[in-house]
């Protein structure tokens, strides 16, 4: 049977957490700072949203703290790009290890658990009621039952729409991904932006990873992300870094789960699930390659630089 | 010649003078005690081939480049300028060859780029800034759509927003570099009317070019460069073409180094109604046609530029073509390919000696070797690494390569010792068809005259050599023929044997004559 | 740019000397954070360094982990020599490992083809499994790295779900697996009882052919100069697609086989998530190792003695295994950053 309650439900819950991460990772991209360590912040973000819940018992607190560290790592990436010079991408698969590893470290030290984290009663963020009008059409079917953070996530969208069309910020990013020569000759500073950029995407990361941990369950799992934030970098690849078309991506990508899940209860076995979006990740990325193929921008042979002068 | 005149030049108080500077690159001198003024409501045109140091001179006053000695005073103050910024807020703006602009953004976005007029909140008031572009273009006649993205228009159109934005800055010195390089020519009439009204305006505009013509039209003043010093200041109305032309080339070099070669048989290279695309998709070569056959040597002259650089990359098969035919030794070459051209006998000396050239962090020996790597002798199944330092000791013995030891890293070597290397490789297998672009690049008179005593050798070995480059003189002296390109087209072809003078060519090169003899 | 790691001309010292600052830098990074969370610092970070050395069981633990950090190092070695990043190295163990555990078992062969055809399969798997990611790089243009990350989450996926229908599981164990390959089927163990196997001479044969193939072959010049100035190398005709393109499926090959080996090697099963991140680990080793062959056997071996030495640290002390993995994030910076640039700017001189 297939009930589209729970198939909106479903397509909700799991398009949030990369539509957050994709739209600061727009921002990042439009800088032409390809920000690989979305995965990490992710992960940062959803553990400490958890941990300060539960210390602080508001999980408004962990949100803000989620969130704060977050933009913590991206301009921890940012200094070893731009102090210790090395290749963003590289850089970012570092950082993803690192968090991976200190994620695990901590809950082991301070909860003695390997691998997951279950605090009891942990706080949560309240619930969307819309009371009387749950079963209105539309926004009743979308926000009932959701967790606040949905509406947080599309105010960010639209907030970030607006920095990027309408700020001198959104103007300043894309004039150092377009022209670097450009900005400097504007008398900008292009290390503070490409800094604040991954500042940004780090936030919008660690919101993502915060709905993972306090939004629901109040679990914390070693990478709990589970790619989400490659996920999200793809959705920005796709949509050519602009923001609320890396949203509407983002929401794509979370539809393909929720298609998937509708399937498992026809009998597509749950692995084939929970590899739906990898899988639709690769055929989103190969589309963009198909069409910027046939429309005569040649692909550029780029090595990758792992160690540099 | 208009007729403005100097109107402001009666107190002789100049707005911008500049004297005894200095500009050094390592052991390069750029500039040698370089004296300039410039007065409020003229256009002072800097004239000079390229390389003549023009360029670095305004680079000194818009605070690129930081002179080593010499001083700058603006309305009558020293100043030192230290950034662009620095040049910026004291009233000199800079109408750069390539455009400083962000192709996504509007033209209004690109004006007001770091100084935007903005809210409270950081949110940019979008009508404001147009009303404002609007203004400006209107009171300078400078045709604009204020909303319109920038990379949607014209190059002249572009360079209105450059020229905007600098207006927009209140800017009292307007420097141009080459602004008419990139323009039609209707572009550049609408220019330089819009360049009267700035200094009737009470501005001061500096034109760096290299075209004679324009430059007697328009400019009120002319100073000459060249090999980084001014060599002269005239009035255009007191000049001539000729008397210019003189001045920017120098003395006519001696030729009689010349020594011609005799061209036998069918053509080695033939190029055919070729057209290429570069940068952005614009056509780089314009139906272009000639041949090379064995035993010449056919020089390509030309301002940097002028589509010489994609012309080569196009007969070497590094870039794809639009139309027209390439065949080597009479058999056509299809689909781009590099590797197919040179097993076919071409070798190529690369005008992008460090990206191209030599492969920088690889060691002499393999830079040697590579480019006979499929050769046997050099094993069959495992490399041969005796026969490798063998061969690549022979080379280095014959070519006089100057190296510490033969493992070195190509990048560690000087730059004629660099060129004799990628020398080496090309010429030693003996290839029937040689392209050699910038021969002397960077050297040293005595590593120049090696690689030209090489192509000499080669040539009456029977080789047919293309030589490709913007140093006139070395393309006088080598040459059998010299084609001269202009936008992308053979404007002008000249018997070697004929001894053209640089005048002659030279004439053809800043397109001054369409179609020479 | 490769630069750093061309070592012709340049004495050992010079070459190894960022390598060992990354490396002493980094483990002092970690001894801080054990004297932070530890109540008994000293014994657990003694038993972090020298765990693996303690007996031979332990030393022969250290060799079996290094055999696949070896082969994982290479994979990604030869990827970055050509200037591809597979960073699915973990993807490719999966389906290599349970290949090899599949055609062992089916082939009707005598034991030596048969573990010789296990050990292709896992090559042919890992190299399969990089095909897609590869092509898309090659020909779209398309940014390998987040292609191979996606293949390598869904390795293990499918890996499960082969297992669990493919009638491959082992009904009496408790963890998900299959049933164990007869000890014919095994690679002959060294070391005795540990797990270290005769792996480890595939895998250094492999580096050995390795270096070969990079120094004394008309490919591994090109490999090298393909990866170093794609500009240069397409002026000399060198075909710069296909060369990438053999690098990517040499790479696949390789950590294929490193999953194969766990498999008829180490485990002679394959396990449900029985890789510690081997894949990852491998990129850490070839930036140790500055992609250098010997480079790659000395950071396989620490790091092979760094993972056994964790493990024995987390039963002996109060600090978690999971500090390798911190530790192994901050050498990737550490290896790939300029460490003297750095110390320039904020200390000042030369």
């Amino acid at each position: 049977m297939f009930g589209l309650d729970t198939f909106i439900a479903t397509a909700v819950s799991a398009s949030a957490p990369i539509v957050a991460t994709a739209v600061g990772g727009a921002f990042a991209e439009r800088a032409r700072c390809t920000n690989i360590g979305m995965e990490g912040m992710m992960l940062m973000g959803a553990f400490t949203a958890l941990s300060v819940s539960v210390i602080s018992g508001s999980a408004w607190l962990g949100l803000l703290a989620g969130i704060a560290v977050g933009a913590l790592g991206g301009v921890f990436l940012s200094v070893a790009v731009h102090l210790l010079t090395c290749d963003i991408i590289i850089a970012g698969i570092g950082f993803n290890m690192m968090v991976s590893g200190v994620t695990l470290l901590l809950i082991d030290v301070f909860h003695g658990e390997s691998g997951t984290w279950a605090p009891t009663r942990p706080p949560l963020l309240p619930r969307i009621d819309l009371g009387a009008y749950a079963d209105t059409p539309l926004i009743g079917l979308f926000l009932h039952g959701q967790s606040v953070l949905v509406l947080v996530i599309l105010a960010v969208v639209v907030l970030a729409w607006i920095v990027e069309s309408r700020s001198r910020f959104g103007r300043h990013i894309r004039a150092v991904g377009d022209n670097l020569e450009a900005v400097v000759a504007a008398g900008l500073n292009p290390t503070v932006l490409r800094t604040t950029t991954l500042a940004i995407s780090g936030a919008t990361a660690g919101l993502g990873g915060s709905f993972l941990a306090i939004s629901a369950l109040g679990v914390f799992a070693a990478d709990m992300s589970g790619g989400l934030g490659f996920i999200a970098l793809a959705a920005v690849i796709f949509a050519g870094a602009s923001v609320v078309r890396s949203a509407l991506v983002a929401v794509l990508f979370g539809l393909s789960v929720a298609f998937a899940t509708q399937f498992q209860s026809s009998g597509l076995p749950v692995q084939f699930v929970l590899m739906t979006p990898y899988v639709a990740t690769i055929l989103g990325l190969l589309l963009v390659g198909v069409r910027r193929r046939s429309s005569g921008n040649p692909p550029i042979i780029n090595p990758t630089s792992p160690i540099q002068h | 010649m208009t007729g403005s005149g100097l109107p402001n030049s009666a107190d002789g108080s100049p707005i911008v003078t500049m004297r005894g500077i200095v500009q050094r690159f390592g052991s390069f001198i750029a500039l040698h005690g370089v004296d300039l003024d410039i007065h409020r409501g003229e256009v002072h045109a800097v004239l000079g081939e390229n390389g003549a140091g023009k360029s670095t001179l305004m680079n000194c006053l818009f605070g690129i480049n930081r002179p080593q000695a010499g001083w700058i005073c603006i309305d009558g103050k020293e100043v030192a300028i230290e950034s662009p910024r620095q040049g910026l807020s004291m009233g000199i703006g800079m109408v750069h060859q390539h455009f400083k602009l962000v192709p996504t953004l509007t033209v209004a976005d690109n004006v007001f780029l770091g100084h935007e007029l903005s809210n409270g909140l950081g949110l940019v008031n979008r009508r404001e800034q147009e009303r404002r572009v609007a203004e400006l273009s209107a009171r300078y006649g400078l045709a604009i759509d204020p909303a319109a993205i920038v990379s949607e228009l014209s190059v002249g159109a572009q360079q209105r927003v450059e020229i905007l934005r600098a207006l927009s800055k209140r800017v009292k010195v307007l420097v141009l570099d080459e602004p008419t390089a990139v323009l039609t020519p209707q572009e550049g009439e609408m220019l330089f009317s819009v360049l009267r009204g700035l200094v009737a305006d009470g501005l001061a505009v500096v034109l760096i070019s290299h075209r004679l013509a324009e430059v007697l039209r328009f400019a009120d003043r002319i100073s000459v460069m060249r090999s980084g010093r001014m060599v002269g200041s005239v009035k255009p109305d007191e000049s001539s073409e000729r008397q210019l032309a003189e001045l920017i080339i120098g003395r006519e070099l001696a030729s009689n180094k010349w020594r011609g070669g005799r061209a036998t048989g069918e053509p080695m290279l033939e190029v055919s109604h070729l057209t290429v695309s570069g940068y952005q998709g614009v056509l780089a070569v314009k139906n272009v046609s000639f041949a090379v056959r064995p035993g010449e040597i056919v020089g390509i002259a030309g301002v940097a530029g002028n589509g010489q650089t994609e012309l080569v990359e196009a007969v070497t098969g590094l870039r794809r073509t639009v139309s027209g035919t390439i065949a080597i030794a009479g058999a056509p070459v299809g689909k781009s390919d590099p590797h197919r051209i040179r097993r076919s006998g071409v070798a190529h000396i690369p005008e992008d000696r460090l990206g191209r050239g030599v492969s920088l962090w690889s060691s002499v020996v393999d830079n040697l070797v590579v480019g006979q790597i499929d050769d046997r002798r050099f094993g069959t199944v495992l490399l041969d690494r005796k026969a490798m330092n063998e061969f690549a000791e022979r080379l280095v013995g014959k070519f006089d390569i100057r190296l510490s030891s033969l493992s070195t890293h190509a990048g560690r070597l000087s730059g004629g010792n660099m060129q004799k290397l990628v020398v080496a490789r090309e010429l030693d297998p003996e290839p029937p068809m040689i392209i050699c672009c910038e021969p002397s690049r960077g050297l040293d008179i005595g590593a120049a005259e090696f690689v030209y005593s090489q192509l000499q050798e080669h040539r009456d070995r029977g080789a047919a050599i293309l030589l490709v480059s913007t140093e006139l003189p070395e393309v006088l002296r080598l040459s059998d023929r010299i084609l001269v390109m202009h936008d992308g087209r053979i404007a002008g072809e000249f018997d070697g044997a004929g001894r053209p003078s640089p005048r002659e060519v030279g004439r053809v090169m800043l397109g001054m004559d369409a179609l020479h003899a | 740019m490769l630069e750093r790691l061309r070592n012709a001309g340049v004495s050992a010292w010079a070459v190894s000397r960022p390598s060992l600052l990354a490396i002493t830098i980094s483990l002092t990074i970690s001894f801080v954070i054990v004297v932070a969370v530890s109540e008994q610092p000293v014994v657990a970070f003694r038993t972090f360094l020298g765990g693996a050395f303690e007996n031979v069981y332990s030393f022969g633990s250290m060799l079996s982990i290094a055999t696949i950090l070896i082969l994982s190092g290479l994979a990604a070695t030869v990827g970055f020599r050509a200037g591809a990043f597979n960073a699915g190295g973990e993807g490719q163990i999966y389906v290599g490992a349970l290949m090899a555990v599949v055609v062992a078992q089916a082939a009707p062969l005598p034991p030596p083809l048969a573990i010789t055809a296990a050990l292709m399969a896992g090559m042919v798997a890992g190299a399969i499994w990089i095909l897609v990611p590869a092509l898309m790089r090659v020909y779209l243009g398309i940014a390998e790295i987040v292609t191979t990350l996606m293949a390598s989450y869904i390795a293990p996926l499918l890996t499960i779900y082969l297992l669990m229908n493919g009638g491959l599981r082992n009904p009496n164990a408790g963890v998900p697996e299959t049933v164990r390959l007869v000890p014919e089927l095994r690679l002959p163990r060294i070391l005795s009882p540990s797990s270290a196997n005769w792996g480890l001479f595939i895998a250094l044969a492999l580096v050995v052919a390795y270096w070969i193939v990079l120094e004394r072959t008309r490919l591994g010049m090109r490999m090298k100069l393909v990866g170093q100035q794609p500009s240069f190398a397409e002026t000399m005709g060198i075909d710069n697609k296909r060369v990438l393109l053999v690098s990517f499926f040499a790479s696949g090959a390789l950590a294929g086989l490193a999953g194969a080996i766990v498999s008829v090697g180490m485990d002679h099963r394959f396990i449900q998530s029985f890789s510690p991140g081997y894949g990852f680990l491998g990129i850490t080793v070839a930036l140790i190792g500055r992609l250098s062959p010997l480079g790659v056997i000395l950071a396989a071996l620490l790091y092979g003695a760094l993972v056994v030495g964790a493990g024995k640290m987390q039963t002996a002390s109060d600090v978690p295994f999971a500090l390798l993995f911190v530790l192994q994030g901050v050498l990737v910076f550490l290896m790939t950053g300029n460490l003297a640039a750095v110390g320039r700017r904020l200390f000042g001189g030369r």
